[in-house]
């Protein structure tokens, strides 16, 4: 033991997740969906999942945000345990997302989605039978400002059920931000989009990541590849890679999952 | 015209207009009393119905208690009827918060099961408690209120009493459709899972959805043990539920005027056909599946068909065609 000898290399210290998964197991009955999932995502990153058919990236969302309750493992949300917190005192702490399939108030205007979705932050000040909607509140403004950002303005006062895929797709999305969460998860957004609502998710998303932190699941390897600070790769309910895109798309288990031919899209 | 109809302040006036024509074109004070009160229940159910998605075969156990509290109430306490409708309406709410919170357990069929189960529990507890309902022969004697010393024992002038409050209460219930609670309803009624989503406690909204429903339709209870002078069992039988739902339907879900319109036509038509043939029942029951079949938004569909056919050229559009108006239904 000299002084000349190597130093070990100093661990970095980790960069404090926002919102990170250890040991998580689900099993729907005797089926396990997941199985010891550990994932740490982020503060303020894009973090893509993908992985073919029944990988079990929704489920892993299901637990992330609530909608299922895990057989095992810990959840926390910037440090603190939420495993067992229900799914809407996610959302007060900081948690939202949108769904793979599309999920919105269908009857109501598109406009009243989105102030719905802003006042879920404070749902019980919305238990008031005697008060009205205010004209002007904090809800009402999220809306406004969503409205505009999502191009939805012009269709504001129409029954969300009324929209084009594209416009319910990107109102599906606008549900999750009008709650101005921290973290925001995001169920294959893209699904279903035409080339050009394609591109303007994909800007919508990469904006997110500057003050936001994103988890976001997809099936177009350009948009994943694209975007994300850290992909997981998950088959089979367990997570088999995770690294930066360049790296998750040179692995050779990952090209083996894929038959080595569904990785294409251009680098950053 | 069609965005007239869809005013709050319209379904008010409509509301108001009820009351001054009742007396006009019926002959019977205890029929129109009747309508105000079987409006007001069926708008009370509608609150669940129309506005929060839940079927509840639960409105005959408020309305039965409502009776009952009423009674036992103005009987033994001798405590005038505007000291004991408060009381009632707490009744009403406290018994439709644990009916509600323990149903809304679960969701769908069981839920329907679930109220189904408790309405028989009610009423067999009701039968068996004979002592304090009277059984089979219910509460009997229950008095009318006093005003100015004297009970209201003409129809009129109890429908006058009736219809203050009918109105009172229809303005409040307008009032809980159009607030922030109100509205949200309709988003857990439309997407329950997204509502819970983005951060509704889906739940709690449902139990305050109860409550309120079980305190109208406790107060219209007591209105009718007092309407006809005592609490019958029929009151909390199944019946009843099955009864305020059909009003619900027949008059168009998700608006409380419709509801005291689908009152009215089942009761005057109840009326009219019983009297040539006992039956009638069944016609109403070709009825029912017309509505069902055909038009699902009930008798205010058809108004609303009506004023926007006759004002077709100016909106154009029939109103399933239109989008959701902004300021949701009343």
């Amino acid at each position: 033991m000299t002084a000349a000898a190597p130093a070990a290399p100093v661990a970095e210290p980790a960069p404090e997740a926002a919102l990170s998964a250890d040991g998580l197991g689900v099993r729907y009955g005797s089926f396990v969906a997941l199985k010891d999932v550990t994932l740490r995502v982020r503060a303020n990153s894009v973090h893509a999942i993908i992985g073919p058919n029944g990988a079990g990236k929704t489920t892993l969302f299901h637990a992330l945000t609530g909608r299922v309750r895990p057989a095992s493992g810990r959840i926390a949300l910037n440090g603190r345990d939420i495993t067992r917190t229900r799914d809407d005192d996610r959302v007060r702490l900081g948690l939202a997302r949108s769904f793979q399939v599309t999920s919105l108030f269908a009857t109501l205007s598109v406009r009243e989605n989105l102030r719905l979705a802003a006042q879920g932050r404070t749902p019980w000040s919305a238990l008031a039978p005697w008060r009205r909607v205010p004209e002007r509140d904090a809800a009402q403004e999220t809306a406004d400002a969503l409205l505009r950002r999502l191009d939805l303005a012009g269709v504001a006062g129409r029954a969300a059920g009324e929209l084009s895929h594209g416009q319910q797709r990107r109102l599906e999305v606008g549900m999750a931000m009008a709650a101005k969460p921290r973290v925001i998860l995001l169920d294959e957004p893209t699904s279903g989009m035409g080339t050009d609502d394609i591109g303007a998710m994909t800007g919508l998303i990469r904006d997110l990541g500057r003050d936001h932190t994103v988890l976001f699941i997809e099936h177009n390897m350009g948009i994943v590849m694209n975007i994300s600070d850290t992909v997981t790769v998950m088959r089979a309910g367990q997570v088999l890679v995770e690294g930066a895109p360049a790296a998750v798309r040179d692995d050779p288990e990952v090209r083996r999952a894929y038959l080595g031919n569904m990785i294409t899209g251009d680098l950053r | 015209m069609t965005r007239l109809l869809e005013r709050p302040l319209v379904h008010f006036a409509l509301a108001a207009a009820t009351v001054l024509v009742l007396p006009l074109v019926l002959r019977s004070g205890t029929l129109a009393s009747e309508i105000l009160i079987y409006g007001l229940a069926a708008a009370a159910c509608n609150l669940l119905l129309g506005y929060t998605g839940l079927l509840s075969f639960g409105q005959g156990i408020f309305f039965g208690l409502g009776s009952y509290a009423a009674g036992l109430l103005l009987l033994r306490t001798g405590w005038p009827a505007l000291a004991v409708l408060p009381a009632v309406a707490v009744v009403g709410a406290a018994t439709a918060t644990a009916v509600g919170w323990l149903s809304i357990r679960r969701q769908g069929v069981y839920f329907v099961m679930l109220t189904l189960a408790f309405s028989q529990l009610f009423y067999f507890l009701a039968y068996t408690f004979s002592d304090l309902t009277g059984g089979d022969n219910g509460l009997l004697n229950v008095p009318r209120p006093m005003v100015g010393g004297k009970p209201l024992s003409d129809p009129w002038a109890y429908y006058a009493y009736v219809a203050v409050l009918f109105l009172a209460l229809f303005a409040a219930l307008q009032r809980v459709a159009l607030s922030t609670f109100g509205r949200t309803l309709l988003a857990i009624r439309d997407n329950e899972a997204r509502a819970s989503a983005i951060g509704f406690p889906v739940r709690a909204f449902k139990v305050a959805a109860f409550a309120i429903s079980g305190a109208v339709t406790a107060l219209a209870g007591a209105l009718h043990a007092m309407l006809i002078g005592v609490a019958p069992l029929s009151n909390i039988e199944y019946h009843t539920s099955e009864t305020l739902l059909i009003m619900t339907i027949i008059g168009g879900a998700a608006n409380l005027f419709a509801s005291v319109l689908g009152a009215a036509f089942y009761l005057i038509a109840g009326d009219l056909l019983s009297a040539i043939w006992p039956r009638w029942l069944l016609l109403l029951g070709v009825l029912l599946v017309a509505i069902a079949l055909f038009m699902q938004r009930g008798l205010w569909g058809l108004i609303e068909r009506a004023a926007a056919l006759a004002t077709r050229g100016g909106a154009g559009r029939s109103p399933d065609e239109r989008a959701a108006p902004e300021e949701s239904r009343p």
